[in-house]
């Protein structure tokens, strides 16, 4: 191992990577076209969500769970009278979305917290409106709140006490209304549990009361760029290598695998450096997000790249055709987008998407920057960027080993 | 002293397979040092597997290989800092330049030579900052060849260094390679040219589906498998050739003219005394000198008889 060889094939990579104009293009400005795209189409600039709400139920429980809905910013609360049918309001007055409280929520709340449950349970229903989705995409009773489902797991006594969201499902504001009502019900469980008051009381105001969706974004973006970056760039340059001859040539020389894997694992986090940095630059410029990046948000920078290099090495190393290999990259890199709540909360997906985002490494590089960079928990950014770590260790050393230079390794 | 470090390089019985097909099938030779080495062969007769071995870059299925002195199967981090390798289809970083994609491979060495004396013996001063992408082939492959000799390597291997190149752009990849043999080096060139082996070997062996068909100095391989010269009748047409090819084996139809390969010193006459009793006409006759071209087409027709 020699740090003059991994020197200069680093240095070489950037180089190579800031004079291709179109991968240096792609690379850097993609996310953030990405960022404004989707930042002007479920944010509108400071446009707030049409929120009708109908209290069906007249406890001070019940106002002051209006009230929280109220403060949030992103919501423009119509208020509705309680005897007005809900569907005939919603398609009458083409709204997008209704939240009712139904009656007796307040006596659940206080049933539920009088059991002794280790958390009240306020979950958020969500009923697709009838407009489009007639079929309608079996949501219902799908509790947001994945602490909520436990207490209900746990205690079978316990019916949660439950709000009711009805929303058009294809609409592209749902799941932002749905993610954020969510976030308020948690808050509002924090806030009426003893235990976790303080922590609850601090996630509550950030989250309702500063929660937009591009908050959410930023890191998810960041998250894209790590993915991206580390298996489709990792697939491009070794399969493009590996065919037009230049990892034959570099096997003749006295460069080792692992100098050239480290190197390029160097450049790639480099890149991905430079392009959270932009990320950054930008979000703030245009958005006012303040995500500060701080130490914890380079390690998990860092460790998601050492697993997404190593995903990518593994990809590189079963299909060696150029354009089945990127396609094999975007394969897996498109769904892990998805699934791993980069563009929409993993909160509003149903259940068994969920559970297969609890496999997806990127689900917690996405959970941990936003714990990083927005909310500020340092713990459980650390503990989401252990996973990320564990799993990056495993991927990249498979992908180490396996990787081909010559015949027999 | 081994036995092994008196050649540049020593096969013995190296084989390689896949499935069913023989690559290479057993073969054995040793190169002195110091010498240019060709080894010919049409496509696919197994002239890249065998450099790949050498250079370690595939394992043998069977037999041993030395090259220096050093074993293929158990020295190979020694043998990547003394051989210097072009590769078939060479190509190197797109978006670095000359001097760049040089000072890159000078890097991977302890000892490498001066970059600028590099560029100046294959004659790329004036293209030193130019990135490799936008050099011509002649140019891409005398890098490829300075690349090759960054590490001051005793012996160099060239894996189809003229491939697809124009006839000026060969010429000049020619002069890069003679110089190497004034520098002392052995060189293992690997070619489907004849032209190219006749000009710059000293040693020649001929490959064909894996097999080391013959091997000698060029001129003995001339002397030894190809006729004594070879007359073209120009515009001799079938006629010409339905007389000839009768009495002489390996006559050719080119177009309108007819080519006889001469094996006896007689023959120039009687073939023109043919042609006047049967009064054939044709344009003008004229006599070439023989080339590895016909020693590997006699190879090849022994081939085929031995087949029929
Ligand atoms: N990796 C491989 N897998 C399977 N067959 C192979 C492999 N490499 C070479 N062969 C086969 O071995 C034979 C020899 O190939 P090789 O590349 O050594 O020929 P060559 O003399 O270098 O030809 P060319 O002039 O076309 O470069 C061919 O039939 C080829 O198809
Ligand atoms: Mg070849």
């Amino acid at each position: 191992m020699k740090l003059s060889r991994i020197y200069i094939d680093f240095i070489s990579s950037l180089k190579i990577f800031f004079r291709g104009r179109s991968s240096f293009f792609w690379v850097l400005a993609f996310p953030i076209i990405l960022m404004l795209i989707f930042g002007a189409i479920f944010s509108g600039g400071n446009v707030q969500y049409e929120l009708a709400v109908q209290n069906k139920d007249g406890s001070d429980i019940s106002a002051s769970f209006i009230n929280a809905v109220n403060s949030t910013n992103a919501f423009k609360v119509h208020m509705v009278n309680a005897s007005e049918n809900a569907d005939t309001y919603i398609k009458s007055n083409r709204i997008s979305g209704m939240l009712i409280v139904p009656e007796g929520f307040g006596n659940d709340v206080q049933r539920n917290l009088a059991l002794g449950a280790s958390r009240p349970s306020t979950g958020v229903q969500v009923n697709p409106t009838t407009t489009s989705t007639t079929n309608a995409i079996a949501l219902n009773a799908t509790s947001l709140n994945a602490q909520a489902s436990q207490a209900q797991s746990n205690n079978t006594n316990v019916t949660p006490a439950a709000v009711i969201l009805k929303v058009d499902q294809s609409s592209t504001s749902a799941p932002v209304i749905s993610g954020v009502l969510s976030s308020i019900a948690n808050g509002f469980n924090s806030q009426l549990t003893g235990s976790t008051q303080i922590v609850g009381v601090e996630n509550q105001q950030v989250l309702s009361s500063q929660f937009k969706y591009i908050d959410f974004f930023v890191p998810g973006i960041i998250g894209l760029t790590v993915l991206t970056t580390g298996v489709l760039g990792t697939v491009g340059t070794n399969t493009q290598y590996r065919n037009n001859g230049i990892l034959r040539k570099l096997a003749t020389t006295p460069l080792g695998k692992s100098e050239w894997i480290i190197s390029k694992m160097l450049y790639q986090t480099v890149v991905i450096l430079i392009s959270a940095f932009l990320i950054i630059i930008v979000a703030k410029l245009v958005y006012n997000v303040t995500a500060v990046p701080n130490v914890v948000t380079l390690l998990l920078l860092f460790v998601g790249t050492i697993c997404f290099t190593g995903i990518g090495m593994i990809i590189a190393r079963f299909v060696k055709d150029e354009d089945a290999a990127n396609a094999a990259a975007s394969a897996v890199t498109f769904p892990m987008l998805f699934l791993a709540g980069t563009f929409i909360p993993l909160e509003t997906m149903p259940d068994y998407l969920q559970t297969v985002a609890k496999f997806l490494p990127l689900t917690y590089l996405n959970y941990g920057l936003r714990d990083a960079m927005i909310l500020g928990d340092t713990a459980s950014a650390l503990y989401n960027m252990m996973i990320v770590l564990i799993a990056g260790v495993i991927f990249f050393v498979i992908g180490s080993i396996i990787t081909d230079w010559r015949e027999g390794g | 002293m081994k036995n092994e470090a008196e050649w540049a390089i020593k096969i013995e019985g190296l084989a390689k397979e896949y499935g069913n097909i023989k690559a290479v099938d057993h073969i054995s030779f040793k190169i002195p040092f110091g010498v240019i080495f060709a080894f010919l062969g049409p496509n696919g007769a197994g002239k890249t597997t065998t450099v790949e071995i050498l250079e370690c870059l595939r394992k043998p299925s069977a037999g041993t290989a030395y090259v220096l002195g050093l074993d293929i199967t158990k020295d190979q981090n020694e043998i990547r800092k003394r051989i210097g390798v072009l590769p078939q289809e060479f190509n190197t970083f797109d978006r670095l330049t000359v001097r760049e994609n040089l000072k890159y491979y000078a890097t991977m060495y302890d000892n490498p030579r001066d970059i600028d004396e590099l560029i100046s013996s294959v004659d790329l001063m004036d293209k030193v900052n130019t990135m490799y992408k936008n050099l011509s082939g002649g140019l891409k492959q005398r890098l490829g060849v300075a690349i090759a000799l960054v590490n001051d390597p005793q012996v160099v291997f060239l894996d189809e260094p003229t491939e697809g190149l124009d006839p000026k752009a060969r010429r000049d990849v020619w002069g890069v390679i003679k110089k190497l043999r004034d520098e002392g080096k052995t060189v293992f060139l690997t070619t489907h040219y004849m032209e190219e082996a006749e000009t710059l070997a000293d040693v020649v062996a001929i490959i064909l589906d894996g097999k080391i068909r013959a091997m000698d100095t060029t001129t003995n391989l001339i002397k030894n498998h190809g006729c004594l010269a070879k007359l073209v009748i120009h515009g001799g047409n079938t006629g010409a050739f339905e007389a000839l090819s009768v009495q002489w084996a390996g006559t050719e139809l080119n177009n309108s003219d007819v080519i006889v390969p001469l094996r006896d010193k007689r023959d120039l006459a009687k073939i023109v005394e043919l042609l006047d009793q049967r009064q054939i006409a044709f344009d003008e006759l004229e006599m070439k000198k023989p080339s590895l071209e016909d020693v590997f087409l006699d190879l090849t027709a022994t081939d085929r008889e031995g087949v029929s």
